[in-house]
């Protein structure tokens, strides 16, 4: 491309996106969480967006739920030459932006956990993090750069 | 420390047993899904092995009836060449199956792969529909089956709507698939595509076997037949469903299924209205996305 201007990409809910390219990939969390993994080295990212921790062997095994999205995510990036052990992550959303009663239904709060639980587990470091709380987020990743930008929003519009 | 009165400790107490029975019957909760989901493991295996042969079947057969029949046409005598119009029938039906099998198969890879972003544009509800059930009319001759077609509240403004054109084929496409597939001969289908300002509603029903009630949770489960017999005259290896589900949801959509056996099955498809404004993300320009700078945060 002739400009600099990164290109932008709106990432929907159940999808991931990886970029060798300096990409803005822009996103709307409620519940949702989005894991951001960038490598400081060959300076390329991807983020994905998932709704539901776990897939429990319903429908597709998609990247809706954590442990699949995040898998894929590494995966992809795998394959476009990142070495997992450069990989950094950020991890974004999982706020209760629906009142619920019962515990186990707080999917906010589990679909944060699954992303620290597994990103340990595949020993990849969150260097840093904003998840839980009430408000929904908007958030905009440059795969290049690796920094993240986060605006709070309160209603949500329906997104998970 | 103050003092508690005997009818406080008792409250107290009270509160703490309603907490814990709570906490008793979430666990047990969880307990019974986690069962669930190691009795689903153990069946993966088995449903790989299954889907191989299934594939098998499912591209190898149409396509050794495509190169054989066409082979005869290439060698039909001259007096002969009125069969051509029958051939010609039977591999247009054999490649409409095989390709419908393929773009399922690559469909449920997208999703899987998690690149399946929707691709809005305005569509003309009436046509698609009409153009998909024009798809199957051989189908539909084939087993007797008569289409009761009803389009309610549909005017010349609201007939054009934004969604995705090519996902809403698919789910529609494999909907309509199943019903036909699990109609009886001289049936009939009725679809009733519906409108108001705030959603599409498009009902597929049809009288054949019907799914039992322990069925229809897990009609949507990938590569899931309830008939896994390998010589079923069904066709097809249970991917059709769960990739009309992952699309609906993509859409923000739900499917609702009403069934009894032996009485048939209604399914309906809803869909939010989309209106242009809040077309979110797709097409946007950063500076809209983001941000009244004050309360903008960097990680």
């Amino acid at each position: 491309m002739l400009n600099n201007e990164p290109i932008s990409y709106f990432l929907f809910p159940s999808n991931l996106h990886v970029s060798k390219e300096e990409t803005n990939i822009l996103t709307i969390l409620g519940s949702c969480v989005a894991v951001c993994i960038w490598d400081p080295i060959t300076q390329i990212g991807g983020m994905n967006h998932y709704m539901l921790p776990l897939w429990n062997g319903k429908g597709l095994a998609s990247p809706k739920y954590g442990n699949i999205a995040i898998k894929r995510l590494i995966e992809r990036l795998e394959n476009l030459g990142v070495k997992k052990n450069n990989m950094q992550a950020k991890v974004f959303g999982g706020g209760e932006v629906l009142e619920t009663e019962s515990n186990s239904f707080i999917i906010g709060k589990r679909n944060a956990m699954i992303a620290f639980e597994m990103l340990d587990e595949y020993k990849i470091p969150v260097i840093s993090s904003n998840t839980e709380g009430k408000l929904g987020r908007k958030i905009i990743f440059n795969t290049k750069t690796g920094k993240v930008k986060l605006h709070y929003i309160n209603q949500t519009n329906g997104k998970k | 420390m103050s003092k508690l009165t005997d009818k406080e400790l008792i409250q107290e107490l009270e509160n703490r047993l309603i907490e814990n029975e709570k906490a008793l019957s979430e666990l047990q909760k969880i307990t019974e899904e986690l069962k669930e989901v190691n009795v689903k493991l153990e069946e993966s295996e088995a449903i790989k092995t299954h889907f191989l042969s299934h594939i098998r079947n499912e591209i190898i057969n149409p396509l050794s009836s495509i190169i054989g029949i066409s082979k005869n046409i290439s060698q039909l005598p001259k007096d002969k060449l009125y069969k051509i119009i029958n051939f010609s029938e039977i591999i247009h039906n054999e490649a409409f199956e095989l390709d419908q099998q393929l773009r399922n198969i690559f469909a449920a890879a997208e999703i899987e792969a998690g690149d399946t972003n929707p691709d809005f544009s305005f569509i003309n509800i009436e046509e698609l529909i009409n153009e998909e059930i024009e798809n199957y009319q051989s189908k539909l001759i084939e087993k007797k089956l008569k289409i009761e077609l009803k389009f309610e509240n549909f005017t010349a403004q609201n007939n054009r709507q934004l969604s995705d054109e090519s996902k809403l084929r698919i789910i529609f496409s494999n909907v309509l698939r199943n019903a036909i597939k699990f109609s009886k001969e001289y049936s009939k289908i009725i679809i009733k595509i519906g409108i108001s300002n705030s959603e599409i509603n498009i009902l597929i029903q049809d009288f054949g076997i019907g799914i039992s009630k322990e069925n229809i949770s897990i009609i949507f489960d990938r590569f899931k037949k309830l008939d896994n017999s390998i010589n079923s005259i069904n066709r097809g290896h249970g991917l059709g469903l769960s990739i009309a589900l992952a699309y609906v949801n993509l859409l923000n959509g739900t499917i609702k299924v009403e069934s009894e056996i032996e009485k048939g099955a209604a399914f309906t498809i809803t869909l939010p209205i989309i209106q242009k404004e809040n077309l979110e993300g797709t097409n946007v320009i950063l500076d809209e996305f983001l941000f009244d700078d004050e309360t903008e945060e960097i990680f």
